[in-house]
């Protein structure tokens, strides 16, 4: 079994992440410590050392969903988000400024930094966006397990999705691929 | 005729297109779209990058032996 120090930085991490997902302190404590639970009531479970941390994670996952579950309707508030579209696109839809080329993200030196500026930038989405993106983008759930654990339609799991991605756009570009 | 789809049409429809399957006649204005237009071209290739960043950033979540 992992030490106190395996433990705590686990719970760290978990809280972390919990809260990355649910946007909500008190739903994201709860979830942690469930997993928690989880763990210590069925020890014989966990396989080896090694894969502890997944094996956690795994559990996490499951508790995440049981929390949106029970927090659907505060989840599933609608998406008024249309201000970077309209500054991103003239009144007659064309680009208000020209995409400008990137650079390429792959480069191996800066990996650990890119990935804290990605840490970052989807801590920076809007609550109801972030719930969605990493729902489809962490917990991988599929399009209409999504929908009807919020209770939306396809439809608008687009348009939030797309607005997250516009989000996650504009900030790589300024703190990345652009500025840096 | 096809009725053209504006920048602002095309941008949802790349990220649908990361959701749904889209139909024919979508993607055929897609293609089309792109055919002429410099900056929806240059916005697919990001939109591309991103996929990749979040990709890379998905894996480090999941991978237990980095951290």
């Amino acid at each position: 079994m992992p030490d106190d120090h395996d433990l705590a930085l686990t719970h760290a991490d978990l809280l972390r992440f919990a809260r990355l997902q649910l946007r909500n302190d008190s739903w994201a404590e709860d979830a942690v410590s469930e997993t928690l639970l989880a763990a210590v009531e069925r020890p014989q479970a966990f396989a080896g050392r090694a894969a502890y941390r997944t094996w956690l994670i795994g559990i996490l996952r499951h508790k995440i969903i049981d929390q949106i579950r029970r927090h659907t309707r505060e989840c599933a508030l609608p998406d008024t988000d249309e201000g970077l579209e309209d500054l991103l696109f003239t009144a007659d839809g064309r680009w208000s400024h020209t995409p400008v080329e990137w650079r390429d993200p792959q480069d191996a030196l800066h990996q650990q930094q890119f990935l804290a500026v990605m840490d970052a930038c989807l801590e920076r989405l809007p609550p109801q966006q972030g719930r969605v993106f990493l729902m489809r983008e962490w917990l991988e759930l599929e399009t209409d397990e999504i929908c009807k654990e919020l209770s939306i339609s396809a439809t608008n799991l687009w348009v939030v999705l797309h607005r997250a991605r516009l989000r996650l756009r504009a900030c790589l570009e300024q703190h990345w691929f652009t500025g840096h | 005729m096809l009725s053209m789809k504006t920048c602002r049409e095309i941008s949802r429809l790349t990220s649908e297109s990361r959701y749904r399957r889209l139909a024919a006649g979508e993607r055929l204005g897609l293609t089309l779209h792109r055919l002429l237009c410099r900056p929806c071209r240059r916005f697919a290739r990001q939109m591309q990058m991103l996929d990749q960043s979040i990709a890379a950033w998905r894996e480090r979540e999941r991978d237990a032996t980095i951290r």
